[in-house]
Formats: structure tokens, C-alpha cells, sequence
């Protein structure tokens, strides 16, 4: 089996446009091959990652369609929030096992602000009964999680905080601006203790890879990052609190499907946590940002509060978590979202950065989870 | 009018007096895991060896939580304007926490571990004007 490399990134903005999901992807998969030093042409496969009911079936190959229609096979995932890490293994395992010579896997989403359309992702008595918005679903956890280990309402804004600071540093983010420690907590309840200024917003963008084999990447950039690890699993039975659940058990006790997917990624990368030198992990709120540092072995559980207080997850800390202003600040473009988090750690590891950046990080690893517990850890090496 | 419930398996019969009606469930012969409403197989061991039961009626707050933004999709409550509604889960002595709305929207007012009690009464009539039974849970 052979190692992979990222040889090529490309993003589009993350926000609100007047243009069409073709359009958008078309800039990122253009830019990523222009980063590559390739021509869509010489691509031999692409997997497309799209996560909402507002695009077309089919949109993958639809999207790429001015780039010219090389017959070039590409196939849609959807895996929730997690589609584009999904669809970065199906990327990877290409490479691996020779079936692809150049890969590039891309996302795109265009959804409307305010909270999702219910329909796609729950039963109709759920939807009528009121039990139908992802966020009521995180809030739970968090007041549990308050309960049983003293987490506050300052650690969600202390997340918030940390997260919109950073914005500023990234031109590819829907929200540029910091906003101080009052004005988050004086933001309105979305849903109790989550506030407007500590989640993320649905939104549109798109984001890109071209993959090669390692042994192949020398002829395209002198800076290739490798994917030491990409892993994908599903929620086990009442493992995560999450949409579109009818239920949890009061019985079984089974790990977090972002704790199960980062030990396997962990295992395939031969490293532990303590290893990583950054991570953007899946922020659609304040508390998630939180629990994941847990779920990653970043602190053991229960202490997330801790090294959020003692500065270890900020730009200088143990491990600076969501430097790119996380989504929070970004949006979230459902099947974009994985892939832009790569491009982030992407140029991180190749010291492309600015402000901030991270003299001599050699390893990033980047999360997304979503509904059913679909969940995606990919690692990356220099 | 006839009373109909939001969806046929999750109470038990008859519908009428609602005050006499409780969640229906399913238990799992051999791992012993209860669900509400009907399961042709068990999510923890997926077994087929799976019997309906009936779930208690009282039980304790595990967690909650309100909600402030009007929810989107035909959501039957009062959206015009939208009422903050709490939402909870509840752990049954049968050993499953049940998402289900309650009838406190006040995070002052709701307590882990509280002690509550199912309320079946109906969400809204239909176009056939039938009354349409859902459920919920209140403080005791």
C-alpha cells in the first residue's frame, strides 16, 4: 500500500454569495490544482463531499462540470458533517491501493442562514413535536457536562472568544471580527447556556485537495504533507448525544464516536495525542469544542475547562486548538467543512501562515462529527 | 373527535381517557435494553428476540435545555410568535432517557434529577379533524 501525499489545496471564502455551488467549487478545485502545478486533465479521479438537501442530486460531478468533462469518475458523499472527511478516505484509499494516480476531493455546500431545514434529517412527529434543531441536542450535553464536572458559562465564551480573536487572521472566514468576553455573553440564547455568539452558522463555500502518492510527490511540490492517518466511524448504540436520536440508554456505556475514530486514526498514524502539535476540531458550538478535547485525549475527561483555562489549547499553548477561528467564526459549509480544515493545517505544517502559525509543527490533526455520529479524524505530517 | 397519535406505535391503547395512556415500548429478550415505540430488532445487540412493553410514567431529569430560536419545519406548537420551549431528557426506571418536550420553559425552574411525569394531551387537530395526541413531561 502506498503512502499519500497532499500536493495541492484551493479554498473559496466561507459565507453568503450570489453565485452558484458550480461556481464556488469550480474556484477552490481550480485553485488547488493551480497549487499542485496540475491541469484538471490530468486528474483520473474525484469524490465530491455535499451534505444538505439545497443542492441537486448529482452535484459533485455537476459542479466541475466548466472545468471540462474529462469523464473522469466522481462520486458523491454524504456523511452529515463528517462527508468531507469521508470523502477524503475514499481519496486515500484511490492513491493506496493504485486505482488513482492524481485525486482530488473537494466539498461545496450552499445553505441558507438561520437553522437548518428539519426535514431531511428527522421523522415528521419529531419535527411537529418540536425535538427536531441540532443545537437543542448539543445544549444538553453541555448542561450534563456543567453538572457533572463544573463546567461554566465562561468556558463557552472563553471558546467563543478564542475563536472569533483568531478570525481575524483569516481572509476565508464568514466572521472577521473579535468580540469581547461581554458582548458573547450578552449575545441571545439560542438554546440554554448556548448563545448566538457561541455557534456556528450553516453557510455556503467550498474547499480542496489533490492527492498523489508519496512517492510521486516530488514532482509537484517540494512541500508535500502526508496523510498519516484517515479514519471515519458512526455513533455506537447510544454512544452520542446527537440528531436525530429518539433516545439514549441509562445502561450502556459506549465511548464517543470521536474518541473511537481518533484512536483508530492514532493506531494507522503509529502516534498518540500528545504528539499532535494543532487541531481544528468541529466547534458548530462552544461546548463541542469543549468535549472534544476530552474525546482526543487532549485532557482526560471531565477537564476540558481546565486547559481551556490554563491557555493550553491557545496559539502558544500544549496544543493551539482551531487557529483558523474554528467554525464559530468560518460557517459551516456542511460538506465543505473537513476539507477547509485540511487546507488550514495544510498550510500550517508547510509554515504558510502568518499570525497564526507555528514555528516547526510537524503534525496536525483536524475533526468533524455530525449527525448519526458520523465522525472524521484525518492526521496530517510534514 | 376521534384521537389519533402522532405516530401509531409510541402509546399505548386505548387512546381515550388520555389520562390513562402511557409510552409504549420494546424490550429486548436478550440484552434486556428498552426503547420507546416498535423495533423490529434491538439497536444495542440486534437481536429479532424483541416483546412490547409499556414504559412508566414517572421518571427523573437527566438533562435539558430551552430553546429560544424559532424552529423551522411544521413544528405544531406556537410559532406565531414562537414560545421558548424546554426540552429534557428523561431516564425511565426501564433504563432509557426519553428526548421529549416538557411543559416548563424556564432553565431557573428545571433541575437535573427533578423528578417528572409523562403528560399525553393533544399537539393539534388535522385536516380530518382528528385530534392529534403527542406527548410530554412536567415537574412533579
Amino acid at each position: 500500500m502506498r503512502d499519500v501525499a497532499i500536493i495541492g489545496v484551493g479554498i473559496h471564502k466561507f459565507g453568503r454569495f450570489d453565485k452558484s455551488y458550480g461556481e464556488i467549487a469550480s474556484e477552490a478545485v481550480r485553485m488547488a490544482l493551480k497549487d499542485a502545478g496540475l491541469e484538471w486533465k490530468q486528474v483520473d479521479v474525484a469524490y465530491a463531499a455535499t451534505a444538505s438537501r439545497e443542492l441537486p442530486l448529482n452535484a459533485g460531478p455537476k459542479a466541475l462540470q466548466s472545468l471540462g468533462r474529462t469523464g473522469i469518475g466522481i462520486s458523491g458523499v454524504d456523511s452529515a458533517c463528517a462527508s468531507g472527511g469521508v470523502a477524503l478516505n475514499n481519496g486515500v484509499n484511490a492513491i493506496k491501493s493504485g486505482s488513482s494516480d492524481i485525486c482530488v476531493v473537494f466539498g461545496v455546500e450552499k445553505v441558507p442562514s438561520g437553522l437548518m431545514d428539519p426535514g431531511p434529517r428527522y421523522e415528521r412527529w419529531q419535527i411537529e413535536m418540536g425535538l427536531s434543531t441540532n443545537p437543542a441536542y448539543w445544549s444538553m450535553s453541555a448542561v450534563r457536562h456543567m453538572h457533572d464536572y463544573g463546567t461554566t458559562e465562561m468556558h463557552l465564551a472563553k471558546i467563543a472568544y478564542k475563536n472569533h480573536g483568531y478570525s481575524v487572521h483569516n481572509p476565508y472566514a464568514m466572521y472577521r471580527k473579535k468580540f469581547t468576553m461581554e458582548q458573547i455573553l450578552n449575545s441571545p440564547l439560542v438554546c440554554w447556556p448556548t448563545r448566538l455568539l457561541e455557534i456556528c452558522a450553516p453557510n455556503e463555500g467550498a474547499a480542496a485537495v489533490v492527492l498523489c502518492s508519496a512517492e510521486r510527490a516530488a514532482r509537484y511540490t517540494t512541500k508535500p504533507i502526508f496523510v498519516a492517518a484517515s479514519a471515519h466511524k458512526l455513533a455506537m448504540y447510544s454512544a452520542d448525544l446527537r440528531a436525530p436520536v429518539v433516545q439514549m440508554s441509562a445502561r450502556v456505556k459506549n465511548d464517543n464516536p470521536t474518541t473511537v475514530a481518533s484512536r483508530k486514526a492514532y493506531e494507522i498514524a503509529g502516534i498518540g495525542p500528545e504528539d499532535i502539535d494543532c487541531a481544528e476540531v468541529q466547534d458548530t458550538d462552544a461546548f463541542m469544542e469543549l468535549t472534544h478535547y476530552e474525546e482526543l485525549g487532549f485532557c482526560a475527561e471531565g477537564e476540558a475547562g481546565k486547559i481551556l483555562d490554563a491557555g493550553e489549547t491557545e496559539l502558544g499553548g500544549r496544543i493551539p486548538v482551531n487557529l483558523s477561528g474554528g467554525l464559530i467564526s468560518k460557517g459551516e459549509p456542511i460538506g465543505a467543512s473537513h476539507l477547509g480544515q485540511l487546507v488550514f493545517q495544510v498550510w500550517q505544517l508547510r509554515e504558510q501562515l502568518d499570525a497564526m502559525q507555528i514555528r516547526g509543527a510537524k503534525t496536525a490533526l483536524a475533526q468533524v462529527t455530525g449527525a448519526m455520529g458520523h465522525t472524521a479524524v484525518t492526521i496530517l505530517k510534514k | 373527535m376521534a384521537k389519533v397519535a402522532i405516530k401509531d406505535d409510541l402509546f399505548t391503547r386505548p387512546l381515550e381517557p388520555v389520562d390513562k395512556v402511557s409510552l409504549a415500548g420494546s424490550k429486548c429478550r436478550d440484552c434486556s435494553e428498552v426503547f420507546l415505540g416498535k423495533l423490529s430488532g434491538c439497536e444495542n445487540c440486534g437481536s429479532e428476540n424483541v416483546e412490547p412493553v409499556g414504559l412508566s410514567n414517572e421518571g427523573k431529569l437527566y438533562t435539558y435545555t430551552v430553546l429560544y430560536a424559532p424552529l423551522r419545519g411544521d413544528y405544531k406548537g406556537p410559532s406565531d410568535p414562537f414560545v421558548p420551549l424546554g426540552i429534557g431528557l428523561i431516564e425511565l426506571p426501564e433504563g432509557c432517557r426519553i428526548m421529549a418536550p416538557l411543559t416548563v420553559n424556564d432553565p431557573a425552574l428545571l433541575k437535573i434529577d427533578m423528578p417528572m411525569r409523562l403528560v399525553v394531551d393533544t399537539l393539534y387537530t388535522d385536516s380530518q379533524g382528528n385530534e392529534v395526541l403527542s406527548f410530554k413531561y412536567r415537574p412533579i
